[in-house]
């Protein structure tokens, strides 16, 4: 049996009075990989936040079923408990909490902590490793002072010890140079084929759908999904651009 | 992680010296204490009497880190720094506080070449607290340094008052001073709760990751760890 991850159906979202969201649709189903695109300020990094229940973002109308369970009425804590994971497009710092004490704070709270202080030690320092980088990550405070591509990397540390299965990967992308990229890109299709979860990928570049190849492509546009295609629109998209290829954004432009 | 560790003591002396030596007092004995300091020093400090002063003598070219963690239950503490010649002083006072408290920091910059770093981070429970920074810099005195950073969490603005105040006679100085007064990061907040953590849990990481932030010695890290 399918899985249904997250059902949003008719959404309506406004930040400070304005409309960034409306009748905002999809849905993804355990095992798949979206990607959804956009133009710069389209929505996407809304939608991923509203799904990570941001306070700031008002749900007008809608719903928001995360296996089957109303995930309007979830605070961001249990959306994160129940397995929602968002890696945000800037992730902050936060100075004086280090990685080690978050995470092991997060499985405790969830109820997931069955690893010993030493298990615990060992799984990081072997994600570590496999993430390149230095083992002195484990007790450094949470993204401060690190650079740009770091912190994504910090960010898929803390994915693979809290093991979520609904990943929104916003931009996890820029600022990465070749070679991280391709192991950051290597890194979640290992975790997607170890644990295969739902996962959506919000990019504006074509490299790591190379490697990730989802299974849906989505165009945000105009504040809904204006079109839904496989890997097949994405490629369009990177060679013709939004306007040639999605239909509403053409009539958008004549407005 | 390498600790190193270090010699926890009590101060019986009411007038005690420490030259280049990394050492953690667990109490001062007398109220009103004398400390001079040669040398470079490592100093941890775990707990201060009520109504407390402490005299530090810098003596020349000395280098001292002090770490202090403290909870503060209605404690009056003044602490009057003495700065010889091309001493170094790192200072970093953590508390929590309940109740009404005062805290008096005074710098006398009496030579050339000094430089004072004032780190100060007060989360509130349930009380207020009154900060008074002082430096005061000599006549004729040259390349000195002086920075204060003050800062405080809190939900009840109007429970703490800062007060820095910069006397310098001198300008041939550098100084500084950074003060604010706020609530928990909203943003680090929901970054926490997004990772799985619950509401209370990330706040109390929050306070005592401030708390913790100035520190650097672990034996007084693990006394903020201890609180929560
Ligand atoms: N908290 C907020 N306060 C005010 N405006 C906001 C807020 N969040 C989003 N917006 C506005 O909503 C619109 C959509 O922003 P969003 O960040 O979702 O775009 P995006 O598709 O992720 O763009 P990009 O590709 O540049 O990352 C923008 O016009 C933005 O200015
Ligand atoms: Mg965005």
């Amino acid at each position: 049996m399918v899985i249904t991850m997250l059902k949003i159906k008719n959404l309506t979202v406004t930040v400070l009075d304005k409309t960034i969201l409306e009748h905002f649709n999809m849905e993804i189903h355990a095992g798949e990989i979206h990607a959804l695109m956009g133009k710069n300020g389209a929505g996407k990094s809304t939608i991923a936040k509203v799904i990570m229940r941001d306070p700031s973002y008002k749900i007008k109308s809608g719903t928001i079923f995360y296996q089957e369970q109303n995930l309007l009425e979830m605070t961001t804590s249990e959306a994160a408990q129940s397995g929602i994971f968002l890696v945000n497009q800037n992730p902050i710092e936060i100075e004086g909490v280090t990685n080690a004490e978050m995470l092991r704070t997060s499985l405790n709270d969830a109820g997931k902590n069955d690893m010993n202080i030493l298990e615990f030690n060992r799984k990081l320092v072997n994600l570590c490793n496999q993430l390149h980088l230095p083992t002195s990550f484990i007790h450094r405070d949470i993204n401060f002072n690190m650079s740009g591509g770091e912190k994504k990397k910090n960010e898929l540390l803390h994915m693979w010890m809290l093991e979520p299965q609904c990943i929104i990967l916003d931009e996890i992308d820029s600022g990465l140079d070749v070679d991280s990229l391709k192991l950051v890109a290597n890194s979640i299709l290992e975790y997607y084929n170890q644990y295969k979860p739902a996962i959506l990928i919000i990019t504006h570049q074509k490299n790591l759908l190379d490697i990730l190849k989802p299974d849906f492509v989505h165009v945000l546009d105009n504040k809904k999904i204006v079109q839904t295609g496989d890997y097949q629109l994405a490629l369009d998209i990177f060679k013709n651009g939004f306007s040639r290829t999605s239909i509403i954004s053409e009539s958008d432009q004549n407005e | 992680m390498k600790v190193i560790k270090m010699n926890k003591i009590v101060v019986e002396q009411k007038e005690f010296s420490v030259e280049n030596k990394n050492i953690i007092i667990k109490e001062f004995k007398n109220t009103i204490q004398d400390l001079h300091i040669i040398g470079k020093v490592n100093l941890g400090i775990l707990t201060i009497p009520q109504n407390f002063v402490l005299n530090i003598y810098l003596h020349e070219q000395a280098i001292l880190n002090i770490d202090l963690f403290v909870h503060l239950n209605n404690i009056k503490n003044q602490f009057n720094i003495y700065s010889k010649y091309q001493s170094k002083l790192n200072f970093h006072y953590s508390c929590i506080f309940d109740g009404n408290n005062f805290l008096n920091i005074y710098n006398f910059i009496q030579s050339d070449e000094t430089e004072a770093n004032v780190y100060v981070r007060a989360v509130e429970n349930n009380g207020t607290f009154e900060i008074k920074a002082e430096g005061s810099v000599l006549e004729k005195t040259k390349e000195n340094i002086y920075l204060e950073d003050i800062k405080a969490l809190t939900n009840h603005n109007h429970c703490i008052k800062i007060q820095p105040n910069l006397l310098v006679k001198s300008n041939q100085v550098i100084a500084n001073h950074n003060m604010t007064i706020s609530n928990i990061n909203h943003q680090e907040l929901w970054y926490l709760e997004s990772k799985g953590l619950n509401r209370s849990v990330a706040i109390d990481l929050l306070k005592t990751g401030f708390l913790k932030g100035i520190l650097n010695l672990e034996e007084i890290k693990q006394e903020v760890k201890s609180f929560e």
